[in-house]
């Protein structure tokens, strides 16, 4: 974890929304900007604007004989490895992640993880030890959403079983319902509001953490 | 075009989403339709890595969005499929989710052009409509394992009860097998595609009672 000892915490985002000037993607601009007015550093992965191929090869499945990781995938690993939060930011289609955000758990999140390791709780990932904390968008409201059991039945898909899979430190959510075509700026204002202020909770929680660490360093020394 | 005349045999589209075609998933992409033919119905297979399918759902193919514009491989895969009576999706669960393929084939083309709003209200048309949906999948974990994460219960509301509901699908049925890892031994696969074998079997019975049974109200 010497990666960690890095001057700033650091928040790795990953978008995954086929429009630059959709809602999501200013999810992640008040993300980012809340993340950097705390002194910490946020680095974005939007994925539909690097071309990220979201399918999983043949040689990337875990076997007997060993994985080959792709050099894309290599790649993306080095960039995002080390960070202390990740934050997925995505839409919700058809009660499910896009599929880019489900080839990149496939491909990076859950790379070389075996289904033996994810039962027996040793999966090693990037985000093994990490924070989680996914940001998503239905056009429905909440409430409809809830009614049909998706808002559970997504988290304990993804949260659920991403946190155990990978031995996360946390996985939390952010569900930001009745967003459609042409809503009011007060709405908008609203639920980027609230983008704001869990930005702001996290932030504290990993300089917490980071504090923390600190004084049982200084203290074994 | 939700029925077609009743000379047409039923016909059953199966998609399969696996980077290895000679994978267990692919055997049972195979087992169902020589089940289904040896019923005297239509199979048809929708390898999505052999065809090089694109998952990923462009921006003017979202639903309800000025500018909403199908793209020529999805008008395409449309001719390809319209007009089944059942669709057999047929793939591994990789992080409790289905691959990125699948989801991508259900967001682009089973769900092309339904909104928020036609979901909502059950108003969808979709080709689906009135349809059967089946979701055959696999797993490396235990089925038991699974059952106790939730995911067998999770997955069933999300591809099978919100599709359902989505895509105004008649029924919906799965089949999960679990602890399908590299190196199977051949009484394992045997055991479990007479599985499918016998699930094809009771689908086509089913397809034909509904056959019948609109041909007497018909006539």
């Amino acid at each position: 974890m010497s990666d960690q000892s890095s001057a700033q915490p650091r928040h790795v985002v990953v978008l995954a929304h086929p429009n630059p000037n959709s809602f999501n993607a200013s999810v992640v601009r008040t993300y980012c900007e809340t993340v950097r007015s705390c002194g910490q550093e946020a680095i974005v992965r939007d994925l539909y604007a690097m071309g990220f191929d979201p399918v999983l090869k043949d040689d990337e499945r875990p076997r007997a004989q060993g994985i080959t990781l792709s050099p894309d995938v290599e790649a993306e690993l080095a960039a995002i490895r080390g960070a202390d939060i990740y934050t997925l930011v995505y839409p919700i289609w058809f009660a499910m992640p896009p599929a880019m955000m489900t080839g990149y758990i496939d491909r990076v999140l859950g790379a070389g993880v075996t289904a033996r390791e994810i039962q027996d709780r040793a999966g090693e990932s990037v985000l093994s030890g990490r924070h989680m904390l996914g940001i998503t968008t239905s056009g429905t409201r909440e409430i409809w959403l809830d009614e049909q059991g998706q808002i559970e039945s997504l988290r304990s898909l993804i949260d659920h079983y991403l946190l155990h899979a990978f031995r996360m430190k946390s996985c939390e959510h952010l569900h930001l319902g009745g967003i459609v075509e042409g809503f009011s700026k007060r709405f908008v204002d609203q639920a980027l509001y609230e983008v704001y202020e869990r930005a702001r909770k996290v932030c504290a929680t990993v300089a917490a953490e980071r504090h923390a660490a600190g004084a049982r360093r200084r203290g074994s020394t | 075009m939700s029925h077609p005349p009743a000379f047409y045999s039923p016909r059953h589209v199966v998609v399969l989403a696996h980077p290895n075609r000679s994978s267990f998933n692919g055997l049972v992409a195979d087992a169902y339709c020589e089940a289904v033919r040896a019923c005297g119905q239509e199979a048809i297979v929708r390898d999505l890595y052999g065809m090089g399918f694109d998952p990923l759902l462009k921006d003017h193919e979202r639903p309800g969005r000025q500018g909403f514009a199908l793209s020529n491989d999805v008008e395409a895969e449309h001719d390809a499929i319209r007009g089944s009576n059942v669709f057999v999706m047929v793939y591994p669960i990789w992080f409790g989710m289905p691959p990125a393929m699948m989801k991508g084939y259900v967001d682009r083309v089973l769900g092309a052009g339904v909104t928020p709003q036609d979901v909502r209200h059950r108003t969808a048309l979709t080709l689906m409509k009135g349809q059967r949906l089946v979701n055959i999948t696999s797993s490396g974990a235990s089925k038991h394992w699974l059952n106790e994460q939730d995911q067998m219960e999770a997955l069933r509301n999300v591809l099978g009860r919100y599709l359902l509901h989505a895509f105004a699908i008649k029924a919906y049925e799965d089949l999960h097998f679990g602890e399908t890892t590299e190196g199977l031994d051949q009484e394992y696969i045997d055991q479990n595609l007479a599985v499918v074998d016998q699930r094809a079997r009771s689908i086509c019975a089913a397809v034909a009672a509904d056959r019948a049974a609109h041909g007497a109200t018909a006539g």
